[in-house]
């Protein structure tokens, strides 16, 4: 298979401070793949050397089998949204759009205009368009940021926190968005975001960064159900009582790591088969149960699971 | 061409910019008091267009190209360099679009200042104002540029600091030696026409080996 987006073995240092180490993923066509990661993993550093604007220290970040830095053509066919917006803010939203619909080639004035009415009206943006972007909320400047980066029908999409800023109806705008190019047009996309619900709809396969190190990947499904280990959630009567529960759980050797909430316990056992040993054990302990459930697993439990362990 | 397109895009910008309208004011208000100060000394007319046409240049210049560093400081530089645009472009659009009106401005009043004492201008006036001092301005200028695209932001406040003592301190040499014979023929026109050609040479071969890694790196 050809992959469209291919990294492999990436070191990066910045004065010595090693901030990726040996990071390796592939990504193929149509895909869109999520990097998940806490503050500081190394998310944005991958996709900036991708992109040609840090050089790696060691390993390949190749684009379409090129270096993006290398190649103008291939500049050409990748659209981007970055950490900031790459607006103009003296510039009107039609005029910011123009300039790019010119770098990026559309030469005939008439076919500028369409695209850009198009990319205008896709976010929501067409009635605003004479204003000028210094006058733009946060939310209308990375929607604008995302009409950009569709301008010119680019074949790969990098997004870093698309939706930073948006809201509800915005993020669900790009959700659609990224699924409808990547379905219909076989755009490739490779999308951050913090928010793990959007995630989950939105990626067909991820990989999870933890100190500059991929720590898992693969589809959400798939990581779900090999890194989440059952999960059993406990109220009690008290506050009190819910700390000295966790403290004396927290010795039994099948009980992996237990949390306190308030009243609650969560407790995270090995497998499904010491849920019931558990539910015992409290029982015979004399501690007042006054409710007990299966927690249903979510990525964002198996997230939070995984960093924490890293 | 993609740098006409960087043109276009930054003469709109400094269009709309207020920065260019209090350059303009700050060089008005200087011939201003130069010319009530300076009224009675005899100053050739050479003198005034060989100080003074390079440095109110370089003066509006100095203001303008702040939109490098906003440029880097806003991030919008990083999204440029993803686009087919190269660095080379990006630096020569600002250069050329901030050149035109820092040289206009300082052209302008020069010729106003001279023609207000009553001289008349000359072939070798001419000459050093067509071509010698758009060279001077868009040397400086470029250089600067290529300063602020590659230092991190506190070193940037240390060059302007650095630049506007300069400038000032020039400015009152200048004055004091407006009433000296001019030095201002054919010969050290060239002289300062090749240098500052040079100084632009090389600052184009520095921009076109500068890595895109070392302007990322400096936006904070
Ligand atoms: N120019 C730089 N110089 C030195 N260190 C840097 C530089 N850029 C990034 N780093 C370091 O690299 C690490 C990864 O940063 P990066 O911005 O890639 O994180 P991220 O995963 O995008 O985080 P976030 O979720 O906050 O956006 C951090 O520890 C950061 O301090
Ligand atoms: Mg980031």
């Amino acid at each position: 298979m050809e992959w469209v987006v291919e990294v492999e073995g990436l070191v990066k240092e910045f004065n010595g401070r090693r901030v990726l180490h040996d990071v390796t993923f592939h990504v193929g066509r149509s895909e869109v793949f999520g990097l998940l990661g806490p503050n500081g993993a190394g998310k944005t550093t991958t996709i900036r050397i991708l992109l040609g604007l840090l050089e790696p220290t060691l390993g390949k970040a190749l684009v379409l089998g090129e270096r993006l830095s290398e190649s103008r053509e291939l500049r050409g066919r990748v659209g981007v949204v970055l950490e900031s917006d790459g607006l103009f803010s003296q510039l009107t939203a039609y005029e910011n759009l123009e300039f790019y619909a010119r770098v990026y080639g559309l030469k005939s004035a008439v076919e500028r205009d369409k695209r850009i009415r198009e990319v205008l009206e896709l976010v929501g943006l067409y009635e605003a368009r004479s204003v000028r972007v210094g006058y733009f909320s946060r939310g209308m400047r990375r929607r604008l940021a995302l009409a950009r980066a569709l301008l010119h029908s680019p074949d790969v999409l990098f997004l870093d926190e698309p939706t930073l800023g948006l809201d509800v109806e915005g993020q669900a705008l790009v959700r659609d968005l990224v699924t409808r190019l990547s379905r219909e047009e076989g755009v490739t996309v490779l999308y951050t975001s913090h928010n793990l619900n959007e995630v989950e709809k939105v990626c067909s396969r991820i990989a999870l960064l933890v100190g500059g190190r991929i720590v898992a990947s693969g589809t959400v499904e798939s990581l779900v159900s090999e890194f989440s280990k059952p999960l059993v959630e406990v109220y009690f009567t008290s506050t009190g009582e819910a700390l000295k529960v966790a403290k004396y759980i927290r010795r039994l050797n099948y009980v992996v790591e237990c949390w306190c909430d308030g009243k609650s316990v969560t407790i995270l056992v090995e497998s499904n088969s010491d849920i019931p040993k558990l539910i015992d054990v409290l029982a015979r302990s004399g501690f007042k149960v006054v409710e007990a459930r299966r927690v249903e697993r979510r990525l964002e439990e198996v997230y939070l699971e995984l960093v924490r362990k890293n | 061409m993609l740098l006409w397109v960087v043109v276009w895009r930054e003469f709109k910008e400094t269009l709309r910019d207020k920065s260019l309208l209090s350059s303009v004011f700050s060089v008005l208000a200087f011939l201003g008091m130069l010319s009530t100060t300076t009224v009675k000394l005899s100053v050739s007319a050479e003198s005034i267009v060989f100080y003074m046409a390079p440095c109110l240049g370089i003066i509006v210049g100095f203001g303008l190209s702040f939109r490098f560093v906003r440029e880097k400081q806003e991030g919008a530089v990083e999204t440029l360099l993803c686009t087919p645009l190269t660095l080379r472009e990006l630096w020569l659009g600002k250069v050329v679009s901030l050149t035109v009106p820092s040289y206009i401005v300082s052209v302008a009043s020069t010729l106003a200042l001279i023609s207000l004492r009553g001289y008349t201008v000359n072939a070798l006036i001419v000459v050093y104002l067509a071509m010698v001092v758009p060279v001077v301005i868009a040397s400086a200028i470029g250089l600067l540029g290529f300063l602020y695209y590659i230092l991190g932001m506190r070193q940037v406040r240390t060059l302007n600091y650095i630049v506007f003592f300069t400038l000032f301190a020039t400015l009152y040499l200048v004055v004091r030696r407006l009433a000296s014979p001019t030095i201002l023929t054919w010969c050290s026109a060239s002289i300062i026409l090749t240098l500052s050609l040079v100084i632009f040479g090389v600052t184009f071969y520095l921009i076109t080996h500068l890595s895109k890694e070392r302007i990322v790196t400096t936006i904070s």
